[in-house]
């Protein structure tokens, strides 16, 4: 019988010791909510959705933000991030930013295509002057890291980089005014080049 | 007064269909949580993770709706590849014409922060046979599952538990797998005339809305799910959960007591586009062998099941796997008489077994195009009693054979026409023609259906 109690007390003790390690708002939701899509710490495989980990807090703060008010309304947007971020108050928004800018990064990009490659590392370092399309790096980082309100490209899924780009020949992410010039200057076959490089980087 | 009713529910079905509203399958979720229908469902009722996540939550996810309504409807035109058996009786009536099947009436979304509830009423317009014999509407309470939950943390793992009462075994199951939500999701449901149906397991509906299941379950991680739960008749206390069955007509299961098991058991895997699970389900009911004497001693079914999902989620492209089979003990402790004599007329075994077997496989382009092969195997005992197939052929088992090919077309997320053909390669234990003249083949259907959710 004492056995019986002490394991009972044993367990519940764990319990509450485990819970208190866990208080941190941006951790629960991304473990509660966001982890089934984005992955645990912001970092997943499936290319349906974005890589989170390392993202500047204040990019990542917009884009909620503009989920929120409906002002970014891509397909998935709409799908998936109308309903999530009406959810979240703002206090909720910069919990996550600041857990996940912190998150390590991962990289599982493999480079598939060396020409494409190449001409993505051309463009990203040098841009197309002729075309009006400045170096992405001079925003977005040396290695695509992405700083204050631009986001981190570098490792982010083939996938998600192709669909975003195009996405900004629309206006369905109005507040991206500079990315809305940029594409203008940008062929499909640059903006699978672009996304072959950042993709592996 | 009835009519007043009927009048309002007309008025109320209108503005229903006439609502400016850009939601989903079950619509009233679509509306709590502001998702698309996309989120939760691959080609609905396939359930993607997050859909999981949602239910297994207790559909607590989103902002409380003063009236969580959603309905849905499903139109259809059935052909059989024959009508009539060797003696001139119709097998199907209404074939080739086209049918108003179903309409259901949801109440489904969140009640408080931590419980919500998924109930469905529908009107089957075919749904039973009259005095006359005549084939008319029927309405009564369908799936309901109703949850509680609390989420914690336990060794820093995001732990769900959950409280659920349901009225259907299966039915609070999140993979595609179980009986429940397995596939067909929908199929041919003209009016039978009365004559042989092929034999499945009591899991695989044998009790749904007959019964009341009240259980506990947690989701540990989004890996680990376990559950258990005890199920009774929907009598008394719990009548509201059979609302519209007959009790009086012994197309009710009686099943002993209020403590047949339930149980649930299943690994999670979900990594990039890719979702795995591997689980097994099981029941135990201690069924009365007359359903309109409810007394006495019972006979035992054991139903132990492995199952298997595999998910690809991508944008355009989408594949699913589900496959289960259930293994059925049928222990005739009540029922099996052993002075019975063979050699003067049929006799029960003691015991008996029923294997099913079931594989399905999908893929859905750009969540519109979808296409989807299945097969079914059930095999059973020898018993010239339990399965004595109504006399159609010699031979006494359950064996079934057939396939399914289907074609789905999704114009929204809310809406799909299909074309489902399916083929039986072995009906009621035989291959071969049976006594009354049809071979498997001949009771293949061709269904065309259309299917909204709002």
């Amino acid at each position: 019988m004492s056995n019986r109690i002490w394991l009972s007390l044993g367990l519940i003790g764990l319990i509450v010791t485990t819970s208190a390690f866990a208080t941190d708002v941006g951790s629960k939701l991304d473990r509660q909510l966001c982890s089934v899509c984005h992955g645990a710490g912001g970092t997943t495989s499936s290319e349906l959705f974005p890589q989170l980990a390392g993202q500047p807090a204040p990019y990542f703060i917009a884009q909620m933000k503009a989920f929120r008010d409906k002002s970014r309304s891509e397909e998935n947007a709409k799908r998936f991030m109308w309903g999530i971020s009406s959810r979240l108050t703002d206090d909720d928004i910069e919990q996550l930013a600041a857990f996940y800018e912190v998150q390590a990064p991962i990289h599982l990009g493999k480079i598939s295509d060396q020409v494409k490659y190449a001409q993505g590392k051309e463009i990203f370092t040098n841009g197309h002057p002729e075309k009006g399309v400045p170096p992405c790096m001079a925003c977005h980082g040396e290695k695509g890291e992405g700083k204050e309100a631009t986001p981190r490209l570098g490792g982010q899924h083939e996938a998600y980089l192709k669909r975003q780009l195009k996405v900004f020949y629309g206006n369905e992410r109005p507040a991206a005014t500079t990315m809305h010039e940029v594409v203008k200057g940008l062929s499909e076959n640059d903006i699978e080049a672009i996304a072959q490089y950042l993709q592996a980087q | 007064m009835l009519k007043i009713l009927r009048k309002l529910f007309f008025h109320a079905l209108v503005a229903f269909a006439l609502a400016p509203t850009t939601s989903f399958a079950v619509p009233s979720f679509a509306r709590q949580t502001g998702m698309d229908c996309a989120a939760c469902h691959t080609s609905f009722p396939e359930l993607t993770p997050f859909g999981r996540d949602f239910k297994l939550n207790g559909y607590t996810l989103g902002e409380r709706q003063l009236m969580p309504l959603a309905a849905m409807m499903q139109f259809s035109m059935t052909s059989p590849a024959k009508n009539h058996d060797i003696n001139g009786v119709q097998l199907m009536a209404r074939a080739n014409e086209p049918q108003f099947d179903v309409l259901g009436v949801f109440a489904a979304g969140k009640l408080t922060d931590h419980a919500g509830m998924f109930v469905q009423w529908t009107y089957s317009n075919n749904g039973t046979q009259n005095a006359d014999g005549k084939f008319v509407g029927h309405s009564g309470l369908d799936n309901t599952d109703i949850r509680y939950v609390l989420s914690h943390d336990i060794f820093g793992k995001n732990t769900v538990f959950g409280l659920n009462l349901n009225n259907n075994p299966s039915v609070q199951d999140v993979w595609n797998t179980t009986p429940a939500w397995g596939f067909p999701f929908n199929g041919p449901n003209l009016p039978n005339v009365p004559g042989p149906a092929f034999t499945s397991s009591i899991i695989e509906g044998g009790l749904s809305q007959q019964v009341a299941g009240v259980g506990g379950y947690f989701w540990y991680d989004r890996h680990l799910y376990g559950e258990l739960s005890l199920y009774g008749n929907a009598n008394k206390f719990f009548r509201v959960l059979s609302a519209g069955q007959n009790w009086s007509d012994g197309s009710i299961t009686r099943i002993d007591g209020r403590n047949n098991p339930y149980w649930r058991l299943a690994w999670n895997e979900d990594w990039g586009a890719h979702s795995l699970m591997v689980g097994t389900y099981g029941m135990q009911t201690d069924i009365f062998p007359d359903s309109l004497n409810p007394n006495g001693p019972t006979n035992r079914f054991t139903d132990t099941a492995l199952d298997a999902q595999y998910q690809y989620l991508s944008d355009p492209h989408i594949f699913t796997l589900q496959t289960t089979f259930i293994h059925e003990k049928q222990d005739n402790r009540a029922s099996y008489d052993q002075t019975c004599d063979a050699t003067l007329g049929a006799c029960l075994n003691a015991k008996n077994h029923l294997n099913t077997f079931k594989a399905k496989a999908s893929y859905l382009f750009n969540r519109k195009y979808g296409a989807s092969l299945a097969y079914f195997n059930t095999t059973g005992s020898n018993d010239s009693v339990a399965f004595d197939n109504n006399g159609i052929n010699p031979i006494t088992k359950p064996d079934t054979q057939s396939y399914v090919v289907q074609l789905d077309y999704n114009p929204w997320t809310f809406a799909r026409v299909s074309l489902q053909y399916t083929g039986y390669t072995k009906f009621d234990g035989s291959r071969n023609v049976d006594l009354l003249g049809l071979k498997p083949s001949d009771r293949n259907t061709l269904f065309l259906n259309t299917w909204f959710a709002f």
